[in-house]
């Protein structure tokens, strides 16, 4: 279609839509005049848009992602291993994915279990996984899915089960809780395999109704006996715990969350008491057709397991006999002693009710009642601060440092540092903790020739300097000034000067640095120093090499004569992380192909590459040891980065560490033994000062983030958001008394941003509702939780120092109301919703599409409502920020800037704004800050002071509205200032020295006498692994 | 949490907010590898009522692959935008392989069970959207982004008015507009 008769019906499509649709067709004809075909056209537009709906409307990304997955499965069809052919895919297990296959030798179908490949190249697992199997090819009972082979193939190691046809029990359950005697025969036959498999000392680990394969003949086969234990060897992502099994390292879990028993939650040694009480609650489930321990959450259901005593499965099943009541609760004790001690006196229970129920005549006659809906996981929330710190507690004893990280459940990962690594020789020891502020954090680490000194890069602000530090021993020393972009210390072959690459002024080039400090000399300039990254300075202390655009380069320092000394093209695959061999003869990069990373080798002397690694996860960081054949990486293939160790020919590949850490570097020390790590974590609590002595007291002290602090009217209570870790979607809302040291409780998640009614009877909070945002109310006892408004604008916090971008809403000064800003129905505007309820009304006049209008600020006596008009998209060169008035039926523009701006406070009188202008630089730049006082009226605007070196999101009016409060960063440290409104010298209240603490959510006390803020560090954390071969 | 490639996929992404095309090449190849593999993990979620929220998958490589401390919200809305692109193309490559194999083209000795993802009629409708969209493509690009942004990328209004510097208000209206284009332009074949 030609765009332009394109562009017309479009225009007249919108406009008849506009219309009732009865007055559309006189419309059109007016509007098409004598244009026949265009009138038509519009028409029949009408006529599909009223038509029914169709496809279009249902995305389809689970669609997608299904196609995705089965796109890697579908490779295997038709394939052979050893004897077995594979026929199609049967289901995924917790261990792997199961295949029907056909065994060519005996003419049968048979179910094969593959291994993931991580777990198969690692030769430790699989001894492991070959003895468990074996063991568990033992038993040979009815009840028990027989495994006929254990073995592997081309490096993937397989189960070869009996084939069953059936449904699982979980399929069963799904159709509709079962009947009282067919449940009673499933739990005898279940007894019998337990009875069976205890007999031989093997545990299952992971009963549960996915893992119970009914027949078509009522035969019950228990699958993957002894498997579990294996099945942990393969460490799963946190993200992945929370609705699947929980995989872990020895010593820890293993087995799946709803099912679980208390000891097992605990990371306790297990016996046959666990699978009774994971069998309890499968019993519990078939009749009931309910779990006993339910959540929303994983930590609900472990909380419940810990804690909770579950309904009686007869209240959700009238008809229940008494006895199998007694029954399952005895399965589901808690304490283990007082538990069914073995599964012969359970099935001799089982039997016995069983032989009842054949005489009596009306079991089953009770008519359903509907059950009661359970509210257990809402009665839990309250135990999760403690179970957390339970959790914490119980997973230090592995000595390994236990921060949390990551997004989601991750305090979950706790779990997954084991109390004793495989390796029971391997030692950990942190050996740096760098602090570091809104830079990068250390993103690598080189160890000296002699393998005594460590040296990485670090700062902050876009800046750089070099650090050395002994391995053993000694505080980190910074050699380089850190006034540029100082990158990439690189050892000299006698271990006395480090390389790197810096432009120092204007300069760029590869510099050198005595490794004790000292003036940098120019080795070598280098244009385009982005693309560079160094990679070693050779044995003879002649030649540097250098990587940039995919590949590595030799530069002879003396001629400054450059070779290639690898050919990969610019385009296709990205090639980094090169690493030569101590014989620098061969080298080792990473090498990202269909956005995987993988470990290549070749030789510098031509010869082809090979891979070393890599299959669908990510490989990376390569490091030499010693022997020049070893190669130490980092991979994701257990979800976090960790440590692995590759024989050249990459055939066998063994886990070296299997913490909690997610490592971002590595390198090997030069005599093999050590492999030096770095990882990142941050931190942040909340903190207050006395106004007057500056003093600082700490209210919280907790891992993750404490953020966003808020003082009730009282003063007595501080309101605060808390996450483990960095994302918005875990964030909980939690209060806690100023003056006491009792724990923060934790009312309700998730919830951001939480403020205090002016009356200090209610608080608002935003919470993030499919990808949307709420303002909604709880009380603060956790009570009367309810919606104000919906689609709210919300944009995420600034980079470290964590603050949030703006204020997105605010309440009334006689709290009646709360202000917001939303782009609900049209452009962004202002809007107020009654904190009643209801009254959602918006009240500013914005029509232009490319504003957001933010930081709704109540004046004084409620009758206006100042905001900032911001143009949209980062990256607009002509952007004028404003300062709007809106109220009393009225938008004006009362301020503008070329520059962001930010709202203060009105002044008491209210006839004036304070407002902060800043610099045209990333929010968490400090910067300078001008003060300016803008009439609300007319007159000229007019500055009240400049804030040298302050973060523009972080300043804060005094309720009297006499003090301004704002964090500075000055002589490279953040400190809370004090500047009186009326202008005049600031005064530095806090006495920080540190540089790696960032002040942030300044908040002040109602009485003017305190202010509340969190204190955060981000850090890197170097460590140094020993022992691990 | 820091994935190997965040600092990367975090620097492509801004630099392609910049206005930098190269960028959004080598951004794909990393989107769609982390799509690939968080795709495998939930397809091996057990639990049976277990079903994937529209862009739960695409929210958690995002997460997963970006420094959100770095990306605001509208970064994060442009890489969905990436993510639709994706989607789209992944999708339509398997649709047009299943109507391929029902016409007779698959010789292939077993049957796998991918054939289930797609029913024959999703295949159909898919193709013919796809086949409607570049034709929109030809004389309205906006309003077929907006279509792919949705349909594809799991996007809310909200959201694709973000990636495309657009009002809600307007998003809808565009988005109904388009309906009622490729509704007709379905229909029709």
């Amino acid at each position: 279609m030609n765009p332009e008769r394109w562009r017309q019906i479009d225009q007249l499509l919108e406009a008849a839509l506009d219309r009732k649709p009865e007055e559309r067709a006189a419309f059109l004809a007016v509007a098409c005049a004598d244009d026949e075909s265009l009138r038509l056209e519009v028409e029949s537009l009408l006529r599909s848009d009223e038509a029914a709906e169709s496809f279009i409307e249902e995305p389809v990304v689970a669609l997608a992602a299904d196609v995705i997955a089965e796109r890697q499965v579908q490779a295997l069809a038709g394939r052979r291993i050893s004897h077995y052919k594979i026929l199609s895919r049967l289901g995924s297990g917790g261990m792997g994915e199961v295949y029907l296959a056909e065994d060519l030798k005996l003419a049968r179908k048979v179910a094969i279990k593959l291994l993931p490949p991580p777990m198969t190249a690692d030769e430790q697992a699989r001894k492991r996984l070959l003895r468990e199997a074996r063991a568990a090819a033992a038993l040979d009972h009815p009840n028990i899915c027989t495994i006929h082979e254990v073995g592997d193939e081309a490096g993937r190691s397989f189960i070869v089960m009996q084939y069953i046809e059936g449904e699982t029990l979980a399929a069963r359950i799904k159709r509709g809780r079962l009947e009282l005697s067919e449940a009673l025969a499933i739990a005898i036959q279940m007894a019998e395999a337990l009875q069976e498999a205890h007999q031989h000392g093997i545990i299952h680990r992971d009963i549960k109704p996915q893992n119970l394969m009914l027949t078509a003949r009522g035969q019950v086969k228990v699958l993957d006996f002894g498997l579990a234990k294996v099945a942990r060897e393969r460490v799963e992502g946190p993200e992945e715990a929370d609705t699947s099994s929980l995989m872990s390292t020895p010593g820890a879990i293993v087995g799946t969350a709803p099912y679980m028993s208390p000891e097992q939650v605990r990371g306790e040694r297990l016996d046959v008491r666990s699978d009774i009480f994971s069998f309890g609650t499968t019993l519990y489930e078939m009749v009931s057709g309910r779990r006993p321990f339910e959540g929303d959450t994983t930590s609900d259901v472990i909380a419940a397991i810990l804690r909770s005593e579950p309904p009686t499965a007869g209240q959700f099943r009238p008809d229940l006999p008494p006895a199998m009541e007694r029954i399952i609760s005895q399965m589901l004790t808690k304490d283990r002693s007082a538990r069914y001690q073995s599964a012969a006196d359970l099935r001799a229970d089982l039997q016995r009710l069983q032989r009842k129920m054949d005489v009596a005549t009306d079991l089953t006659s009770a008519s359903e009642t509907t059950a009661r809906r359970r509210t257990t996981g809402e009665a839990l929330r309250h135990l999760l601060p403690p179970l957390r710190r339970f959790l914490r507690r119980i997973a230090v004893p592995g000595g390994l440092l236990v921060i949390v990280s990551g997004a989601g459940l991750a305090w979950w990962n706790a779990y997954r540092t084991p109390p004793g690594t495989p390796r029971s020789e391997l030692r950990i020891s942190q050996i740096a903790s760098v602090k570091f502020g809104a830079g990068p954090g250390i993103p690598w680490v080189n160890s000296s020739p002699e393998g005594k000194l460590i040296a990485w890069h670090a700062g902050a602000n876009g800046k750089s300097g070099i650090w050395v530090k002994q391995i053993v021993g000694g505080e980190p020393k910074q050699i380089t000034d850190g006034k540029w972009v100082d990158r990439d210390p690189t050892w000299a072959p006698d271990g006395q000067l480090l390389a790197f690459i810096s432009d120092r002024g204007g300069t760029p080039g590869i510099w050198s640095v005595p490794y004790m400090g000292g003036a940098p000399t120019l080795l070598r300039e280098v244009s385009d120093l982005d693309s560079k990254n160094l990679v070693a300075w050779s044995q003879d202390g002649q030649t540097i090499y250098y990587e940039a655009k995919n590949n590595l380069y030799a530069m002879r320092l003396a001629s400054g004569q450059t070779t290639h000394l690898t050919q990969f093209s610019s385009e296709g695959a990205q090639v980094f992380h090169y690493t030569l061999s101590p014989g620098e003869d061969q080298i080792t990069y990473t090498k990202m192909i269909n956005g995987k990373w993988r470990v290549e080798v070749a030789t510098l002397r031509g010869g082809a590459a090979r891979q070393i690694t890599g299959a669908g996860w990510n490989d990376r960081s390569p490091k030499w040891l010693p022997d020049g054949r070893r190669l130490a990486f980092l991979s994701d293939r257990s979800g976090l980065n960790q440590v692995y160790v590759a024989q050249p020919d990459g055939a066998r590949l063994e886990q070296i560490t299997f913490g909690s850490d997610n490592y971002s570097d590595l390198d090997v020390s030069s005599d093999g033994k050590r492999i030096i790590t770095v990882a990142e974590k941050e931190n942040a609590n909340i903190f207050s000062c006395d106004v007057r002595t500056g003093a600082e007291v700490g209210h919280t002290s907790d891992f993750g983030l404490q953020l966003f602090p808020d003082l009730s009217p009282d003063g007595e209570r501080i309101a605060f958001q808390s996450s483990d870790s960095g994302g918005d979607e875990n964030t909980s809302l939690s209060i806690k008394p100023v003056a006491t040291e009792s724990q923060a409780a934790q009312l309700l998640s998730p919830a951001l941003d939480p403020r205090w009614s002016p009356d200090g009877k209610t608080l608002a909070f935003l919470r993030r509702s499919a990808d949307r945002y709420e303002i909604r109310k709880v009380s603060p006892d956790g009570k009367n939780e309810s919606l104000l408004a919906t689609d709210v604008w919300f944009t995420s916090r600034t980079g470290v120092p964590y603050n949030w971008k703006a204020d997105f809403y605010n309440w009334s000064p006689d709290g009646a109301k709360i202000a917001y800003c939303s782009g609900k129905s049209g452009q962004h505007n202002l809007w107020t919703v009654a904190s009643g309820g209801g009254s959602d009304t918006m009240i500013s006049r914005n029509a232009d599409e490319k504003l957001w209008i933010a930081s709704p600020l109540w004046a004084p006596d409620g009758s206006r409502i100042a905001c900032i008009a911001e143009p949209k998209g980062p990256y607009a060169s002509e952007k004028v920020w404003g300062v709007w008035l809106v109220g009393q039926g009225m938008t004006k523009t009362v301020f503008q800037n070329g520059g962001p701006l930010r709202l203060i406070g009105w002044s008491a009188s209210g006839r004036e704004l304070i407002v902060a202008a800043g610099e045209r630089k990333p929010p968490t730049y400090a910067q300078n800050v001008t003060l300016i006082r803008v009439p609300a009226e007319a007159g000229a605007a007019q500055t009240i002071a400049r804030l040298p070196a302050a973060y523009l999101h972080n300043i804060r009016i005094s309720y009297d509205r006499l003090s301004v409060a704002f964090v500075s960063r000055q002589d490279g440290t953040d400190n809370i200032r004090l500047i009186p409104v009326s202008g005049g010298p600031t005064r530095k209240l806090t006495r920080n020295s540190d540089p790696t603490i960032f002040y942030s959510g300044l908040k002040w006390s109602p009485n003017g006498r305190m202010l509340f803020y969190s204190r955060q560090s981000n850090w890197s954390v170097v460590s140094m692994i020993e022992n691990f071969k | 949490m820091t994935t190997p490639s965040s600092q990367e996929v975090t620097r492509l992404l801004l630099a392609w907010r910049n206005g930098d095309q190269e960028a959004l090449e080598r951004l794909t190849p990393l989107v769609y590898g982390e799509l690939r593999r968080m795709a495998h993990r939930f397809m091996r979620r057990e639990r049976p009522d277990h079903t994937l929220q529209t862009s739960a998958l695409v929210n958690e490589a995002f997460l997963r692959l970006i420094d959100y401390r770095q990306v605001d919200w509208q970064g994060r809305a442009h890489f969905f935008g990436i993510a639709a692109q994706m989607m789209r193309q992944i999708l339509i490559d398997h649709a047009r392989s299943h109507a391929r194999a029902k016409r007779g083209g698959g010789l292939r000795q077993v049957s796998f069970e991918e054939t289930a993802i797609v029913s024959d009629q999703r295949a159909d409708e898919l193709i013919a959207l796809d086949d409607a969209l570049t034709a929109l493509a030809a004389f309205d690009l906006s309003k077929s982004r907006i279509v792919e942004l949705r349909f594809f990328g799991g996007l809310t209004n909200e959201e694709v008015g973000e990636v495309m510097g657009m009002s809600l208000r307007t998003i809808e209206r565009e988005w109904r507009k388009a309906k009622a284009w490729l509704r007709r332009a379905i229909s029709k074949e």
